[in-house]
């Protein structure tokens, strides 16, 4: 991200791809030209959270944010607490994360609201089936929020200040940069589960796999001060470990040695969609594809959000030009 | 030595809160830092730091010129950084570069900037507080405050117990603007308790030794920061007290700060306000213009003062503090050509001045009064707007001539005769070409009724009046 970068979102939906800038909202098709609606939009919107009709744009600096009929583009704006960051949607309902204001905020279809308070800094948003996890940054805990009813189940003490958490149906992942690891929290015990060192700066997490009977879920970790992707295992547990054949313990670096992807810069996100992973450099705006052990630059000078992989390859929005691009096809 | 100390600063419109002086001294050896040093934290400190006493003397094109080179510093840095590798170094660059961002105006990319930094840094009580100052300028203080309490809660479990002040300053500054005065008392007391305890008397005892005065919103060292957070917090409280009619602790808080700065300019202007006697009142607001003329809360609070219609003392001396003060009671007399001149006169030395030119432009809309229209029984604006017509050329040969053959008639007052030469016509001020003395027994200083023509514009004490050739006197029926 530099200065001169302007803010747009884009989002590639089930319905087609979704351009968010100050003031308007488009929604293309596939092919990144037609354009199927157009709509008023926020002031700085930063986020977009999709399910497969229903969208929102969320404005976090203006604590606003824009409910979106996918096919219609039709939608209220609604004022929330302070800096909404992420959302989700469940049974139609949207549950937006509001950080500054340490809650989590149900909103019905019909605009019912209801509100559950969380801990302090609440920084992540996470999804699994029906359950939320919300990780509270600065208060270093996990919550495990219930839609129905709506109201935090479990609760769990986890080093604070992670840059990322991801979650699957078994565990949490925490990326430590300062640490220098992967925190793993287990969710069926709501209890950490130790840790996998890994390179300097471990600053993002995406699954890259979903592990075999051989091989356990991968993690791709972007590092921006070793300007790598590190590769690792997951947790696995004592049986699948077993099963495999080798034993390495929850704790421990990637299976394989050397598995990890270089760049010319720091890159300190990663986006795996399927087959096709990408890494992005915040600093400078460029955005890389990479494998196993190649990486190669597929833009430059585009902001964090301006860019969306999903159905129908990886869409960016070129600013020079006012124009959204597809630019890796899987169509 | 430890870092920048960033202390909350807001250029804030109401009067006295953390605007601050902006004295030549401070200037100057800020743009000695910039000119001696190359490093990354000198030329940081020192752009913002002068932008910010830009910004209190209304010299806002200048401040936008150091705010942006302290963007520009700041990029340059976290790019560098980032080549480096240096992760820790590239998320303090950002914050800089997000606080200089907020400080241009930029919301969207500060709170972007603000965003990246703390990703990384999101243990740092300093990035937080740097978070909590950029969204602060923003005008965003329910995020400023989110962040704010970061840092403090971090902080809290740290031994700095001078950082904990500045973050708990931070706080109780944004908790303030949004009302949440009880917490903000509470948040100021302790600090200013905490600052003024034996824990820092052996910061008090450097601070005396090295003479040490100069306030600035990003301090280096300890000294600095000490002096800088004890003077904004006492302000802060000072003004909470004031605020809800705690005149005895408001004073009591006020003069600790002049204790510490005998020049602050917000807690001299402040004992104005809270002066038992125009002569104390007089004497604090000489003080305070010396100190900072160009403060527009001091203009506004010392005009509204000059409304109030206690006299004011004669100004005495030629500081530009005197020379403003002295603009201000001429424009509220109405003698609006010698408070141009005046204006005219310190712009010549400071031309980037806002509140100078603000000013001027106030008086020479009042000097142009709307259209121009002629009636048998003007009113008061009537007869500015052919003031201002007349100094500006601006009559048709139409007009001269219908000027020319109308008669007025307006209730004066004479100042002083008979014979009568100079008066006022509902507070706008005139004179005849020469004495003249009329039938009948007229007195001045009781209202008269004059039937007069207009012959053209003059001034009158340094106000602009009408020149006119008297007709007929009347008492009033």
């Amino acid at each position: 991200m530099t200065p001169l970068l302007i803010a747009v979102v884009v989002a590639a939906t089930n319905r087609g791809v979704l351009v968010a800038r100050s003031g308007s909202i488009q929604m293309f098709d596939r092919t990144a030209t037609n354009v199927i609606w157009s709509a008023e939009g926020l002031p700085t919107p930063q986020r977009i959270v999709a399910s497969n009709d229903q969208a929102v744009i969320i404005d976090p600096l203006a604590s606003q944010i824009r409910m979106i009929d996918l096919a219609t583009g039709n939608g209220p704006t609604i004022r929330t607490g302070e800096t909404p960051i992420d959302g989700a949607f469940i049974d139609g309902r949207l549950y937006l994360l509001e950080r500054d204001a340490r809650a989590l905020e149900r909103i019905g279809k019909d605009g019912t609201r209801a509100s559950i308070s969380v801990a302090a800094d609440p920084a992540f948003l996470r999804q699994v089936n029906d359950r939320l996890y919300v990780y509270s940054r600065a208060a270093g805990v996990l919550q495990e929020i219930t839609t129905s009813p709506f109201a935090i189940r479990r609760s769990a003490n986890v080093a604070p200040f992670a840059s990322d958490f991801e979650a699957d149906g078994k565990n949490g992942y925490f990326a430590y940069p300062r640490g220098g690891k992967i925190g793993i929290v287990s969710l069926a015990m709501m209890k950490p589960a130790g840790n996998i060192d890994v390179g300097a700066v471990p600053t993002d997490l995406a699954f890259a796999s979903t592990g075999t009977t051989l091989t356990a879920r991968s993690i791709a970790v972007a590092d921006p001060s070793a300007k790598r992707v590190w590769m690792v295992e997951g947790a696995q547990s004592f049986t699948q470990a077993i099963a495999r054949g080798f034993l390495r313990g929850l704790i421990g670096l990637g299976l394989y040695g050397g598995r990890a992807s270089e760049f010319p810069t720091g890159v300190d996100r990663v986006i795996i969609r399927g087959s096709r992973s990408y890494a992005y450099d915040s600093s400078s705006g460029t955005l890389y594809r990479f494998s196993r052990s190649k990486s190669s630059v597929v833009t430059k000078s585009v902001g964090p959000q301006a860019f969306s992989a999903g159905p129908g390859g990886l869409y960016v929005w070129d600013e020079t030009v006012r124009r959204l691009q597809r630019l890796d096809s899987n169509e | 030595m430890k870092g920048l100390l960033l202390i909350a600063f807001a250029a804030s419109t109401a009067f006295g809160q953390t605007t601050r002086i902006a004295s030549d001294f401070e200037i100057q050896q800020m743009e000695r830092q910039v000119a001696r040093s190359t490093d990354f934290l000198s030329q940081l400190s020192g752009h913002l730091n002068l932008g910010d006493l830009r910004l209190t003397r209304s010299e806002n094109a200048l401040a936008h010129i150091e705010y942006a080179k302290a963007l520009e510093i700041a990029s340059n840095e976290r790019l560098a950084a980032r080549r480096a590798s240096e992760i820790t170094r590239y998320a303090t660059a950002t914050s800089y570069a997000a606080l200089a961002a907020a400080k241009l105006g930029d919301a969207s990319n500060a709170f972007e900037l603000s965003e990246e930094a703390i990703r990384y840094t999101s243990d740092s009580a300093k990035s937080w507080n740097l978070y909590a100052s950029a969204m602060s300028g923003l005008g965003r203080p329910a995020k400023a405050v989110a962040a704010s309490r970061n840092a403090v809660a971090i902080a809290e479990r740290e031994p700095d117990k001078l950082d904990l002040a500045i973050y708990k300053y931070s706080l109780a500054s944004s908790l303030l603007e949004l009302n949440q005065t009880a917490e903000a008392e509470k948040l100021l007391v302790d600090v200013v308790n905490s600052l003024r305890s034996e824990t820092f008397a052996p910061l008090r005892r450097d601070v005396a030794r090295t003479e040490s005065f100069e306030i600035y919103s990003t301090a280096r060292g300890d000294p600095a920061a000490y002096i800088s957070i004890l003077n904004r917090s006492q302000l802060r409280l000072a003004r909470l007290y004031e605020d809800r009619a705690d005149l005895a602790h408001a004073r009591e808080q006020y003069a600790n700060v002049l204790a510490g700065r005998s020049d602050d300019p917000t807690a001299l202007a402040a004992m104005a306000r809270l002066a038992r006697s125009a002569e104390e009142r007089e004497r604090y607001y000489a003080e305070a213009f010396d100190a900072n003329p160009f403060s527009l809360p001091l203009v506004r609070d010392y005009q509204q003062y000059l409304r109030g219609g206690q006299p004011p003392t004669a100004v005495l001396g030629a500081s530009t503090g005197s020379q403003i003060r002295l603009a201000l009671q001429q424009m509220q007399r109405g003698e609006l050509p010698a408070a141009i001149a005046i204006i005219n006169t310190v712009l010549q030395k400071f031309p980037d001045n806002d509140t100078l030119l603000l000013l001027r432009r106030e008086i020479e809309e009042r000097r142009s009064a709307g259209p121009v229209v002629f009636r048998p029984q003007p009113t008061a604006s009537d007869l500015r707007a052919i003031i201002a017509a007349f100094n500006d050329n601006r009559l048709t040969p139409d007009q001269r001539s219908q000027l020319d053959r109308m008669t007025f008639m307006s209730t004066a007052v004479f100042d002083q005769g008979p014979p009568f030469e100079t008066g006022r016509i509902d507070d706008v001020p005139f004179r005849f070409s020469e004495p003249m003395k009329f039938s009948g027994n007229f007195a001045s200083k009781v209202p008269q009724r004059l039937t007069y023509r207009i012959l053209g514009a003059t001034q009158q004490n340094g106000a602009d009046a009408l020149l006119l050739e008297p007709l007929r006197l009347e008492v009033p029926r």
